[in-house]
């Protein structure tokens, strides 16, 4: 009787907004979007790199299609993505050859990864935005 | 037991492990692309096309690419294989993103090879 009541009182939390993803956990989901982003967007980047080699005026046009602030966008984007998944894959090289697996560690490598896009990206969106 | 795990019995083994070679061939070749780019660093169209001249630069370009296509490959197959569990629905998407990996491997053959720049 006293372990039915128990079980039914115990607290039951899915509120998505309270949820939490551990800092590992999110490097990890994040180093699989970022994959399949930079997967879709493939395609998009040969045809740029196909355009550029062309001509003269398809460099021409690739150049200023790249001073355009919706591209600057995208190319921000997607350094972010790419940067993301290139720290954070050599971080999972790293623990596939068993360095840095205690939860301890592995927490404080996520921060690292994090930490370094962070100022990875302060310098590329200096690159893009400012110096132009 | 180790060398046991790369033959034909295991190829999961084998998928994984290609995986993260690519990755790390990838993170070497990407390297040294990257530091003769900063070294070069083209401004125009001829010197753009100077980049891409040497044989050897092509070859290393056409395996950084190699490498890039079957390691994403690899992982959106991962991905399919988690998330889609419908197996009808899941053979329609990788059948589209073979199409699409062979589509770019043939793309960077022909720019790289085809194209007379």
């Amino acid at each position: 009787m006293m372990v039915k009541k128990q079980k039914k009182q115990r607290p039951k939390n899915l509120d998505l907004f309270t949820i939490r993803l551990p800092v590992n956990a999110v490097v990890s989901i994040l180093h699989r979007a970022s994959g399949v982003v930079l997967f879709l967007i493939q395609p998009l980047l040969l045809w740029t790199l196909y355009l550029s080699l062309s001509s003269a005026q398809g460099y021409a046009a690739v150049a200023k299609q790249f001073q355009q602030w919706p591209v600057k966008l995208l190319i921000t984007a997607l350094a972010c993505a790419f940067f993301h998944h290139f720290y954070a894959g050599i971080r999972h090289l790293a623990m596939d050859v068993h360095w840095m697996t205690t939860l301890q560690k592995a927490r404080f490598s996520s921060r690292v990864v994090l930490w370094l896009v962070a100022v990875t990206m302060v310098f590329v969106i200096w690159v893009i935005w400012v110096r132009g | 037991m180790l060398f046991e795990l790369l033959t034909a019995k295991y190829p999961g083994m084998r998928r994984w492990l290609t995986q993260r070679l690519c990755a790390l061939s990838m993170a070497v070749v990407l390297l040294l692309l990257w530091l003769r780019v900063m070294c070069l660093s083209p401004q125009d169209y001829s010197e753009w096309q100077a980049l891409f001249a040497p044989l050897w630069w092509r070859l290393l370009s056409v395996w950084f690419f190699a490498c890039m296509l079957l390691h994403a490959w690899l992982g959106v197959r991962d991905v399919l294989r988690d998330y889609v569990p419908h197996l009808g629905i899941r053979a329609v998407l990788q059948w589209l993103v073979n199409f699409a990996v062979w589509g770019n491997a043939i793309a960077v053959i022909w720019i790289l090879f085809g194209m007379n720049f």
